[in-house]
């Protein structure tokens, strides 16, 4: 399976799923018009992901809209689903320290995930 | 009738203008549509320069940012359009000392009216604690349409504006409403 990148847009973040040096981030700011359709293609290829070793999985988002934010939690949905019972895949969730909206979004997240998420003040 | 439309857009705009210099605000930032995506994204990022300028801390500009991103992409998907294919629109962000005011407007259908006017006087007749329920109810319910909103556009700007959504259907002909929302953001926290 070969990793997958993508370059940050306008209005799109930066993801670096890179499987050689277990290094999975997505940063930057995440507000496309059909987030739905953005994030397909990220969805894919989690599908397809089994990890073969621990990984943490970092999130930095500067802005975020409603859409997005339905769209990450379909990510965590299948980090957890790939996680299973297990504990070896963990997410941080960074956000600003003055950002309170995003850290309640991190929050809202570990509410109904069974993940470990970890909430990171930059 | 279109042009009619479009006219009656363009002096509320003009309405909108004065009234706000006359009752002590200032518009920062004031636009009619129809705009593309790139817009959207030209707009909001001219605030992130703008608003520090005027001693607006990070927290609210960035929350403004949101806010417009929200509101101008919920126009984009919803919208109707004149039969020129325009998407006639317009909103305001003015302040004054103590709030920022943001105003959109757009073309709406008779028949979604109902729909619409429900969702919000629902969101209004919420607390802050039921608000964030109807919010956490409306992302864990995957539902979707194929535009890949999911209803949490409204209730993320009553969300950040922390404040009731002020709303106006203004009859343009038999089909047509301007639709007309409001609301405000404190620029200090309550007990500052």
């Amino acid at each position: 399976m070969s990793s997958l990148i993508l370059a940050e847009g306008k209005n799109t973040p930066e993801v670096i799923f890179n499987i050689s040096e277990n290094i999975f981030t997505i940063k930057g700011k995440s507000f496309p018009e059909n987030a739905k359709k953005f994030y397909s293609d990220i969805l894919y290829w989690l599908d397809d992901f089994t990890p073969s070793n621990d990984l943490n999985f970092d999130i930095e988002l500067y802005y975020i809209s409603s859409s997005s934010i339905i769209s990450v939690l379909e990510i965590i949905r299948r980090l957890d689903k790939i996680n299973g019972n297990g504990d070896s895949i963990s997410v941080n969730w960074y956000y600003d320290s003055d950002d309170e909206d995003l850290k309640k979004i991190g929050e809202d997240y570990k509410r109904i995930s069974n993940i470990s998420i970890n909430l990171i003040a930059n | 009738m279109f042009k009619t439309l479009l006219n009656n857009f363009n002096n509320r705009f003009i309405e909108l203008d004065e009234k706000f210099s006359l009752t002590g605000f200032q518009v920062i930032q004031a636009k009619k549509g129809p705009w593309t995506q790139e817009d959207v994204e030209g707009f909001a990022y001219d605030l992130e320069t703008v608003l520090p300028e005027k001693g607006v801390k990070k927290g609210i500009v960035k929350r403004i940012f949101s806010l417009i991103i929200e509101a101008l992409q919920n126009i984009r998907l919803h919208g109707e359009f004149t039969a020129e294919g325009e998407q006639a629109s317009f909103y305001f962000i003015a302040k004054n000392d103590d709030i920022f005011r943001i105003i959109t407007a757009n073309i709406i259908h008779k028949d979604v009216i109902e729909k619409v006017q429900a969702r919000v006087d629902k969101i209004n007749s919420l607390d802050r604690v039921g608000l964030k329920t109807f919010y956490m109810e409306t992302l864990t319910d995957g539902h979707r349409s194929s535009k890949g909103g999911a209803g949490l556009g409204f209730i993320t700007v009553a969300m950040k504006a922390k404040s009731n959504l002020d709303y106006s259907f203004e009859p343009l002909d038999k089909s047509y409403s301007r639709f007309e929302m409001s609301c405000d953001l404190k620029l200090k926290k309550e007990g500052d």
